[in-house]
């Protein structure tokens, strides 16, 4: 599956609120690695950023090196994909991220947010928790 | 991917792991839903700082 997590599940992988599910979710991509892609925008290799030290974020890019992910700049989304995304409720923020995970056709976005989680219907992909993506990727 | 570079990459996510326990969490204190609302409002922010001012539909 090509993948696409939101900054929660990363900040949750690294430890820094404990959730076991998320935790075990990175485990599991690296693990299996390279069965399930991995894309990530720069918007939220930015917001780990913010939330790591110098040193830990430098281990964060050599993670996604070493997986062979690169980070993609944020101005190569069609701006017309966020639009549509913010018309159908999202903010203008989370309409840009749904609109990279429709632009990069991944099968499914992994996040802990709410605001994705309970527009599913309305999204061309899947939106997962970590707990749910184990079942998933587990099958 | 060869067994070589993801035992590399498990050695990134220990280490990253490793950093992140010894350094007080921004999160230190907060739900799992505190947490994600802190995650939105920095989300929020760095729209508005680096790519408002470049949208077309804003």
């Amino acid at each position: 599956m090509r993948l696409v997590l939101d900054t929660n599940e990363y900040l949750f992988a690294f430890g820094l609120l404990k959730e076991p599910a998320c935790e075990e979710l990175i485990a599991v991509i690296v693990e299996q690695s390279p069965r399930h892609s991995l894309r990530i925008p720069a918007k939220i290799a930015e917001e780990v950023r913010r939330k790591l030290t110098g040193e830990a974020f430098r281990e964060f890019i050599g993670l996604l090196n070493t997986l062979s992910i690169t980070i993609d700049e944020d101005f190569l989304v069609p701006f017309e994909l966020g639009a549509k995304y913010e018309s159908k409720g999202l903010k203008p923020a989370d309409a840009f991220i749904a609109a990279y995970v429709e632009w990069v056709g991944a099968d499914a976005l992994i996040t802990e947010n709410r605001h994705f989680l309970s527009r599913q219907s309305q999204l061309p992909f899947k939106v997962f928790t970590a707990e749910k993506s184990l079942r998933v990727l587990a099958l | 991917m060869t067994k070589t570079n993801i035992k590399q990459a498990k050695k990134h996510l220990a280490k990253i792991r490793q950093i992140v326990s010894q350094t007080r969490s921004p999160f230190a204190g907060m739900s799992k839903e505190e947490a994600i609302k802190e995650m939105r409002k920095v989300r929020e922010k760095l729209w508005e700082e680096k790519l408002a001012a470049r949208s077309r539909y804003k």
